[in-house]
């Protein structure tokens, strides 16, 4: 989230497309109902009628995949409308810089400029704006006079290029030109017809939204904010990353982000999803956002220092970052010598998917041949689980950590396994539960709160960071002992996180924290502890294993008492009145509650508007009047000339640091364009491409980053396998509800939450059901052609049919919470209904096919057929 | 005249009696007595709150059970016995509620001041059952069968027949008010028919020893019952008198 | 009516979002096992829960469940959203003028003096379920063989150590509060009227004068039917004929007993030989005075002519035969 959660109760307009968090996120509901009794509208865009719809005002249902769109009806419909706050956009995004003339989209093919027929890929030097002048760097004074400092490892800073702007927006390439023309193809009718959702309620919904980038007529204030609230309903699509986008967009076009009650809230679920997402959990990123070295442009410490650091904005201080990393990683064995052991570090190979949905064939190429499985259970929750049951039965051996056995653990035991024919060998690793563990939690809001142990871990469970701890002397004893292919990374690495000679999760706060190696005594337990991420230096002389953490833990008085840090921090005072309750935990970076506050005021640093004051800027005292950490570079309190006088640099996290409405960053096109799921009802009627060209599929196999046309390409793989819409019309999209988290690993061994919701469901129309001769109590047989589940129907007055393109087409919902494997209940794969063999894993049905920036497998649409079971 | 010979006459020292009531009819008396006293006595612990307050849980709950299978026996005894015997239930049956007569109403009229102050009423002639025996007798049948059919509603609504709560509450209060009614009977029957009411001494004979009725106690109740008892000679017997105290 | 001093408890059910927090808070607070067995809970559809679009489970409440989430669904023409979830909290009201205190024989159920809500002391339970008869709600269920009360204590084990019920503790979007009684009727009166001008015209609040005010204040969104509320609650009549039963079962045995008292008290002596009436003469001879008198023979002369009422005798060797 750009905000967090007790910020929601200050929004004028709620808008949740592709989330229910109502359901999902039931805190969140705490501060949109206080947002809604002060007067909030509301509006819930989803395929389902949900209990998050419940509460709203306005409903409006689209055909669950069309998210894009409807977004683009909406950028449509604000720019015809004159609705976009043309203050804000003009001088704190990139709408008035000049694109590439170059910059164009093919409708007839639905590509944009740039795509590469023998690769498959966009080159994206059309995508990006026309150079003024080009700044060289400095290494002796200003931004990078660090660089040249000893210790520094050597590398040249990038060059400023100073983007063309045309701020009278009459240069047919200025960004917003480009959008508009873009999105004049997205008028009502058209969105209508794609989506399902009628053109009145269509346009009531844009309006209700479109009114928070307006001026209130009476105070001549931008006084509205709106906040746009989404989740796995908008990135489990094969355009998932593009869905978001559209919404920072809308956001900035509306001026709603860095405002109290704006932004773009990605709600995240299972406590630490953000936290892992921060910490380095995923194939293309290191811990805090840093990218891994690769075999192309970060080959080497040099590389990667010159292509991953910014020329402007807060990014041109990365290298302080990485050097800080390493010398946490590998400690006393980090010099500039070694290049702070850069190259102990693996390369990722470019152009290769690492990611989960990848995982699945290469076991099945034989790459993989032996799995840790930890906290996770990704044969019940990966896109086509069937494929995922049959890779794992290649393996050699696989190990899993969870608190019980799981659908992972025992996939051996779907019923349409035959153990005897598999040759993995499975262990478990008994884990403790949250409860039984001390340590760190983060919230979507980016907050990082230290939690006790409540109670010993069961039995002879053991913690994570103990089970790592043993794997991991292990590890180092067989490679001293033994030697091997390649051991120095290995035997380099700092491991010291103990105390009394115990693993500990301290001295890990610590090492996120960041501290001075110089002058800490870890054995001792007395860091010399960072106060933040500014004191972090790129000559060695810091460590910080996670910067953007760095200050959540940075009292070295008591290093060893997480209560007198500022996680264990629990004040409620809130003298803003905004909630954002500076002193109850940390919220990372630097304890600042709404990220890019500075756009909370205007270009001269006067708040948009009185009741949302988080800034304001006195000419008097050369001073900024604040109530939340700055967010630019607002320079030091006290400072002899004054802080730094408001400017329009008011996202200096990007090097232009102004908010990107369209971008150059992505894989499959600089602004967000409507394809149709990977399996659709329908023809694309917007441009040439059913799909999204860019769309990833057979992850691994020779298809890698292939086009998907509209005249269809094979798509027989394991994992993918389409199906067509004459065999199965109907639109599923699958979800989740309140009583159950994910899998169930944890929920579905709770008798009461079982006992509260005991069953998997189809959530089917009245008229759908009606049609397949479906009643209450009767089970339906859901199939693809992937897979075939038996599930309970539940018949709705809450899902309704949709007219897209002139035809009528169903929708249906799907939950995903059982399978063959539960403590109090599982699906029926006993052969009692005549169904021997029936997993009941929802995601059987669902396509192994992702986002091409994310890798996300497209969970939120897919055909299936139905029958009465 | 003709069949006097044949009708047994009592020598000195001996007087005659009546079989009155049968051993079967002496039996199903005895069993629905003593279930009757019990499901009362426990029915009152539920009835009266200091009293199942007073006794608490467990007890209350040995209590609530055995008063359900007590009145099973309550119910399916008599109804054996019937299905034994219908001719003495009809029999029973016709002399309980037959029609009234000047005999019955003139006895019931001085009833209550006999009641009251025995010695200053003498009561009128009575066939086989006393109109006041039409009275209390038949309460007590119809209380009883009352109770039963409320309590075995009861027993299935909680147990194999769920009804609502409402119809439960209903049959409880039928269950609640003939109880009542079967108390102040009950306990009128016992005064009366154990005899502890001073002219009815020896009464308890009838239906707790051997059944007879000797001719003295026979004539003073149902005279007129009596006197064809002993002309008919069928049910008369002798025996010793018994000794004076 | 409500004491001034009574709290209750709140449900907007504007505010909720069917969460079931509260139905899990509620067992867990209290103990409350759900069924384990494999798939124990599955296949419930049944004609009276036939998950009609409905998240409700269980179908309502049972012998180890005080609190359930009901889920309806109701079309709405003139929204715009056209359709709505019901939600609504089903337990005890905590009645001012609770049937289940007034008939339950062992004091089980009894009026919490701090707040009004009806607390429940299982131990006293005797298991009698007068209780569900009275009930206008249809709450009172029985757990375990005995099968003893099993409902909503209003968690007055936390109220007097200062805490809220365990329901309104966890309910995160504020749709239960918990505090002074006039308090809540004063906030569900003021939500009703931020509903109506949203639209929802038949929204009203429940349970200010129910039963003389409940302890469960609750705000409808779309009314008593679409909520399934009892409309007119109504103290059911077997109520007071068992409260009236009592005493005048008592007057009636006393009266009994006493009136036999006397019979046996002016009884004393009395032997049915000692006593005789002579309906000829119309002499009553009183006991004691009759010895003197009586002479066999002047009722044998007699005899013929006029019925006797005979007494039979067991003295003065006199063995009168029965007939003739």
């Amino acid at each position: 989230m750009t905000t967090h959660w007790n910020d929601l109760k200050n929004t004028d307009v709620i808008l949740h497309c592709g989330s229910n968090s109502v359901e999902n996120h039931p805190v969140s509901a705490r501060w949109l109902n206080k947002a809604h009794e002060n007067g909030a509208k509301w509006i819930v865009v989803d395929p389902r009628y949900t209990r998050t719809a419940e509460l709203a005002d306005i409903y409006c249902r689209i055909r669950s995949g069309t998210d894009i769109a409807f977004y683009g009806g909406m950028i449509n419909y604000i720019l015809q409308h004159n609705m976009w706050q043309r203050d804000y956009v003009l001088n704190y995004t990139n709408a008035t810089y000049l694109l590439e003339p170059e910059f164009e989209f093919d409708i007839e093919n639905g590509l944009w400029s740039g795509y590469n027929e023998t690769t498959g890929k966009y080159d994206t030097a059309s995508w990006h704006y026309q150079t003024e002048e080009v700044i060289e760097a400095s290494t002796t004074s200003g931004t990078f006079a660090w660089a040249s400092e000893p210790g520094v490892p050597e590398f040249t800073p990038p060059a400023f290029t100073k983007p063309k702007t045309d701020p009278t927006l009459k240069d047919e390439m200025c960004v917003l030109n480009q959008m508009k023309k873009h999105y004049s193809r997205y008028d009502l009718e058209t969105v209508s017809a794609i989506t399902g959702a009628d053109v009145e309620t269509l346009e009531l919904v844009y309006k209700e939204y479109g009114k928070t980038g307006k001026k209130n007529k009476k105070t001549g204030e931008y006084d509205k904010n709106g906040v746009i609230l989404y989740a796995l309903g908008q990135t489990q699509h094969s355009y998932g990353a593009q869905n978001i986008r559209c919404m920072g967009i809308i956001q900035l076009l509306l001026g709603n982000v860095g405002v109290p009650g704006g932004g773009v809230a990605a709600l995240r679920g299972k406590p630490n999803v953000q936290g892992a997402t921060d910490m380095c959990m995923m194939p293309t990123d290191m811990a805090g956002y840093l990218q891994w070295p690769n075999t192309t442009d970060k080959k080497s410490i040099r590389a990667w220092c010159e292509s991953q650091t910014y020329s402007a904005g807060y990014y041109t201080n990365k290298p302080k970052f990485l050097v800080s990393f390493l010398k946490e990683f590998f400690g006393e064995n980090a010099q500039l010598e070694n290049d702070y052991g850069y190259d102990w570090l693996p390369k990722v190979p470019s152009g290769v998917d690492f990611t989960i949905s990848s995982t699945f064939e290469q076991m099945a190429a034989g790459i993989i041949k032996g799995y840790f499985c930890w906290g996770m259970n990704p044969a019940h929750s990966t896109g086509n689980t069937k494929n995922c049951r049959d890779q794992l039965a290649q393996l050699d051996w696989l190990v899993d950590s969870e608190w019980h056995p799981t659908t992972t653990t025992e996939f051996w035991l779907a019923p349409d396994m035959n153990p005897k024919e598999i040759n993995t060998t499975v262990y478990f690793l008994p884990a403790a539960l949250i409860y039984e563990k001390p340590g760190t939690i983060l919230n979507s809001g980016r907050w990082l709160q230290y939690r006790y142990q409540a109670v010993e871990p069961y039995d002879q469970s053991k913690t994570d960071f103990e089970m790592c701890d043993l794997l991991w002397k292990e590890l180092v004893k067989l490679y001293e002992e033994e030697g091997g292919t390649n051991p120095d990374p290995i035997l380099n690495t700092k491991w010291d996180y103990y105390v009394d000679g115990k693993i500990d999760p301290r001295p890990v706060s610590w090492a996120m924290n960041g501290y001075r190696p110089g002058s800490s005594d870890l054995e001792n337990a007395k860091p010399d502890l960072c106060k933040n991420f500014t004191e972090l230096k790129a000559d060695g002389s810091t460590a910080c294993a996670i910067w953007i953490y760095s200050g959540h833990y940075n009292n070295s008085e008591a290093p060893l008492d997480p209560s007198a840090q500022p996680i264990g921090s629990r004040i409620k005072d809130d003298p803003s009145g905004l909630g954002l309750y500076p002193k109850w935990a940390y919220a990372w970076p630097m304890n600042r509650r709404i990220l890019y506050n500075r756009a909370a005021s205007d270009i001269n640093g006067k708040p948009w508007t009185a009741s949302k004051k988080l800034n304001e800027w006195h000419e008097d005292t050369k001073a900024w009047d604040r109530v939340d950490v700055p967010d630019w570079a607002a320079g030091t309190v006290g400072a002899e000339n004054g802080e730094n006088p408001p400017d329009n640099k008011a996202f200096f996290m990007t090097w232009e640091q102004n908010g990107r409405l369209e971008s150059y960053g992505m894989a499959d096109g600089p602004l967000p364009e409507h394809f149709e799921p990977f399996e659709s009802p329908t023809e694309n009627i917007l441009n040439g491409s059913q799909c999204n060209p860019m769309m990833r599929t057979d992850f691994w196999g020779n298809k890698n980053y292939e086009r998907v046309t509209r005249d269809g390409d094979d798509f027989s793989s394991l994992s993918s396998n389409r199906g067509d819409a004459e065999e199965f019309p109907y639109v599923a999209t699958t979800y989740s509800i309140t009583e159950h988290w994910q899998t169930g690993s944890q929920t579905g061994s709770c008798p009461a939450l079982t006992e509260a919701i005991p069953t998997q469901w189809l959530e089917i129309s009245e008229e759908l059901a009606k049609e397949l001769g479906l009643t209450y109590g009767d089970k339906a047989r859901v199939w693809n052609s992937r897979g075939d589940i038996i599930v309970d129907t539940l018949i709705t007055k809450r899902m309704k049919p949709l007219t897209i393109n002139g035809k009528t087409v169903h929708q249906v919902g799907l939950t995903h919470h059982f399978g063959f494997k539960g403590e109090y209940s599982f699906s029926y794969s006993d052969g009692s209904l005549g169904y021997e063999g029936n997993s009941g894993l929802t995601n059987d049905l669902t396509p192994n096919v992702g986002d091409p920036n994310t890798g996300i497998p497209e969970y939120k649409a897919f055909l299936v057929n139905i029958e009465k079971a | 005249m003709t069949e006097q010979n044949s009708v047994p006459q009592a020598g000195p020292g001996e007087r005659r009696t009546i079989q009155r009531k049968s051993f079967q009819a002496r039996l199903t008396h005895a069993v629905t007595v003593i279930t009757i006293c019990y499901l009362i006595l426990s029915g009152l612990c539920v009835f009266i709150h200091p009293l199942a307050e007073a006794l608490g849980q467990d007890v209350m709950f040995v209590i609530r059970m055995s008063h359900r299978v007590i009145g099973v026996i309550f119910v399916v005894f008599p109804l054996i016995s019937a299905l034994i015997a219908p001719k003495g239930v009809a029999h029973i049956f016709k002399t309980l509620f037959h029609k009234w007569n000047q005999d019955d109403k003139d006895w019931l009229k001085k009833f209550v001041p006999y009641l009251l102050a025995p010695k200053t009423q003498h009561m009128p002639d009575q066939d086989e059952a006393k109109s006041g025996q039409h009275i209390a007798d038949g309460a007590i049948w119809v209380c009883a069968f009352m109770m039963a059919v409320s309590g075995v509603a009861l027993l299935l609504g909680d147990t194999i027949m769920p009804m609502s709560h409402t119809a439960m509450g209903w049959w409880r209060i039928i269950h609640d008010v003939f109880f009542v009614l079967l108390d102040i009977f009950v306990i009128a029957h016992i005064y009366l028919g154990g005899g502890i009411f001073q002219p009815y001494r020896g009464m308890a004979r009838v239906m707790w020893t051997d059944g007879k009725i000797d001719e003295a106690n026979a004539l003073y109740h149902w005279g007129k019952w009596a006197r064809r008892e002993l002309e008919n000679g069928v049910n008369v017997g002798v025996e010793d008198e018994p000794k004076k105290k | 009516m409500a004491k001034a001093t009574d709290k209750a408890i709140y449900f907007d059910s504007s505010l909720c979002t069917d969460c079931k927090g509260c139905q899990v808070a509620c067992k867990c607070w209290n103990n409350l096992p759900s069924p384990i067995g494999v798939n124990e809970n599955q296949n419930k559809a049944t004609a009276e829960n036939p998950y009609i679009g409905s998240y409700q489970n269980p179908p309502d409440l049972n012998s180890m469940t005080r609190l359930i989430m009901r889920c309806n669904e109701v079309e709405t023409p003139d929204l715009q959203k056209g359709v709505g979830l019901v939600f609504s909290r089903r337990s005890c009201k905590h009645c001012t003028d609770a049937g289940c205190v007034r008939v339950c024989p062992p004091g089980a159920l009894y009026h919490d003096e701090e707040t009004g809500f009806v607390a429940v002391d299982q131990s006293k339970c005797i298991g009698c379920h007068y209780c569900a008869t009275a009930c206008p709600y249809d709450v009172p269920r029985f757990y375990g063989e005995k099968r003893f009360i099993e409902k909503c204590t209003g968690c007055v084990d936390r109220v007097q150590n200062g805490l809220k019920p365990a329901c309104v503790t966890t309910c995160q979007p504020g749709a239960l509060d918990f505090g002074q009684r006039s308090e809540m009727v004063k906030k569900a009166l003021g939500r009703v009227e931020v509903l109506k001008a949203r639209g929802y015209k038949d929204a009203c609040a429940y349970g200010i004068n129910e039963m003389d005010g409940l302890h469960v204040i609750s705000v409808y969104k779309y009314g008593l039917d679409v909520h399934q509320e009892v409309k007119e609650p109504k103290l059911s009549a077997i109520v007071p004929l068992s409260e009236v039963a009592k005493p005048l079962s008592a007057v009636g045995i006393a009266a009994v007993v006493a009136a036999l008292g006397i019979s046996f008290i002016n009884g004393r002596k009395y032997d049915i030989g000692d006593f005789r009436y002579d309906e000829v003469t119309g002499v009553q001879t009183k006991h004691g005075e009759f010895y003197e008198q009586f002479d066999p023979a002047e009722i044998k002369a007699g005899e013929e002519q006029e019925p006797v009422h005979e007494i039979s005798r067991r003295f003065n060797g006199d063995k009168r035969k029965g007939g003739k």
